[in-house]
């Protein structure tokens, strides 16, 4: 199992994985705590995740091994656009080069996509493409038109990838991904995000092309991965 | 006003009204039920609604008219973000049109013991920007002792806070509730220096008479109707 904890095959597989250390209560020591077992599982993932006060503090722990993803509004997506913009502008300055732009979402609850669409062409134009954004929205609290709607908006507004929740109870499901795909096929990236805790939930992603995944799992998921993969090599013997 | 034993309890519908804030900071707030909230604050006689910064401009303009003043809840739920960072929120919001700021401290970094970075300029910062407006900061007991308790509800006082609010009351959160003994905890090391107000959901009016039994002053709360429903039966939509 060791050798094949580090093959191309597993290392490929964590690197979908955003790993993230985020809550109000979080301290320094959770964050050392939390990019240390990262580092050393070996594996090199698609981000991790801080409060962007943490942001200088892993840059220096990950030392350029990973990239550091900061959201902005996150969970609720409720502070000002001035405030979500400025804070895109200080990711830019303090080196976070991905980040999930919470929307408001009021905006796509009251369907008012226009207002979406320009909440996203903002960002992606004060961007300028410095940080890949996905653009956050709360995929459990929208029926399908609602999902679809919001959607269309990131895209009309020049996003290129939706993240479909942010965690804290809030999960994504395969249905969600499914509807998302289909409509818009490979024109927009879906990160799930939310509960995804096993590897059977990943399979479901991975169904529909899915490329990155949140998880505070990750480590977790990828040693179920490699015992599958360890039981399958042990079958073939 | 500080927490004081002997404050008398509200026996009244209105009496009851007069200590709470009505409070929208959910995820999935539309405009129909901001305009409720607005509607309902005044039939209810409160004096206060509190919504996410988002929805400040609407919010005063929907109260236009009427005495309900608005507050913001300022880096809710989170409140990780640099002091400079948060007092441009905080005059963001009063260009808004709010009339209180209830400001998110940065928890992790009073944690970390960050005090002079953070919680003592964004305490200060907060009540600059304010420009006189009451402020109220948004701690989480639950993940502070004693001696911290003490200590943010002196230096929130020494810096012209209004209030030391509990806890932020976000409902997916994992930190424990806070319940009607841990206000009496925190008033007691910290009630006599700055008044103490609870945030979040109250069960009923039974808990909300604890909770201010417990020494808090006020209780900002989406559940107002429901505690205000224990004096006199049931509220129809829009009756006082």
């Amino acid at each position: 199992m060791s050798d094949l904890r580090h093959s191309p095959g597993v290392m490929a597989f964590a690197r979908m994985f955003h790993y993230g250390i985020l809550g109000v209560e979080k301290t320094e020591r959770d964050i050392r705590v939390g990019v240390q077992r990262v580092l050393d599982s070996g594996y090199i993932l698609q981000a991790v995740d801080v409060e962007l006060i943490y942001v200088p503090l892993v840059l220096e722990m990950l030392q350029g091994k990973m990239t550091v993803h900061s959201p902005i509004s996150y969970p609720l997506g409720n502070l000002s656009p001035k405030k979500k913009l400025r804070d895109l502008e200080r990711m830019i300055d303090v080196g976070v080069r991905d980040s999930a732009y919470c929307l408001n979402y009021r905006n796509i609850l009251d369907h008012d996509y226009g207002e979406v669409a320009k909440e996203v062409r903002a960002a992606v134009e004060l961007n300028r493409g410095a940080i890949a954004i996905e653009f956050n929205i709360q995929a459990t609290l929208l029926n399908d038109n609602e999902i679809v709607g919001a959607c269309q908006a990131i895209q009309d507004g020049g996003g290129k990838a939706v993240k479909l929740n942010t965690g804290y109870g809030w999960g994504t499901g395969p249905e969600e991904v499914a509807l998302i795909r289909r409509v818009f096929g490979n024109r927009l990236d879906i990160h799930p995000s939310g509960n995804i805790r096993t590897l059977a939930q990943v399979d479901e992603f991975l169904k529909y092309d899915v490329k990155i995944i949140h998880s505070m799992a990750v480590l977790e998921i990828t040693d179920e991965y490699i015992t599958r993969l360890s039981r399958r090599s042990g079958g073939a013997r | 006003m500080t927490h004081s034993v002997s404050a008398e309890l509200p026996t009244t519908r209105e009496a009851m009204a007069k200590v709470l804030d009505y409070s929208d900071l959910r995820v999935n707030t539309r405009e129909s039920d901001l305009r409720l909230l607005a509607l309902e604050a005044e039939k209810f006689g409160i004096a206060t609604i509190v919504v996410n910064p988002v929805n400040a401009s609407l919010a005063r303009a929907l109260t236009r008219g009427t005495n309900i003043k608005v507050g913001v809840a300022v880096s809710y739920p989170v409140g990780a973000y640099w002091p400079e960072d948060k007092i441009r929120e905080v005059q963001d919001a009063v260009e808004d049109g709010a009339d209180e700021i209830h400001m998110m401290m940065a928890v992790g970094a009073f944690l970390n013991g960050w005090v002079e970075d953070f919680t003592l300029p964004e305490m200060k910062g907060l009540v600059r920007a304010a420009e006189g407006r009451p402020t109220r900061l948004i701690t989480e007991i639950a993940v502070l002792h004693g001696d911290q308790q003490r200590w943010l509800g002196e230096s929130a006082a020494s810096a012209g806070i209004q209030a030391l609010v509990c806890c932020s009351g976000f409902k997916p959160s994992k930190l424990a509730r806070v319940l009607p003994g841990d206000v009496h905890a925190l008033a007691e090391v910290a009630g006599q220096t700055i008044e103490i107000d609870y945030m979040g959901d109250v069960e009923d009016t039974a808990e909300a008479l604890e909770i201010l039994r417990a020494g808090a002053s006020r209780i900002c709360s989406e559940s107002a109707r429901r505690i205000l429903e224990g004096f006199g039966g049931p509220l129809a939509d829009g009756q006082s």
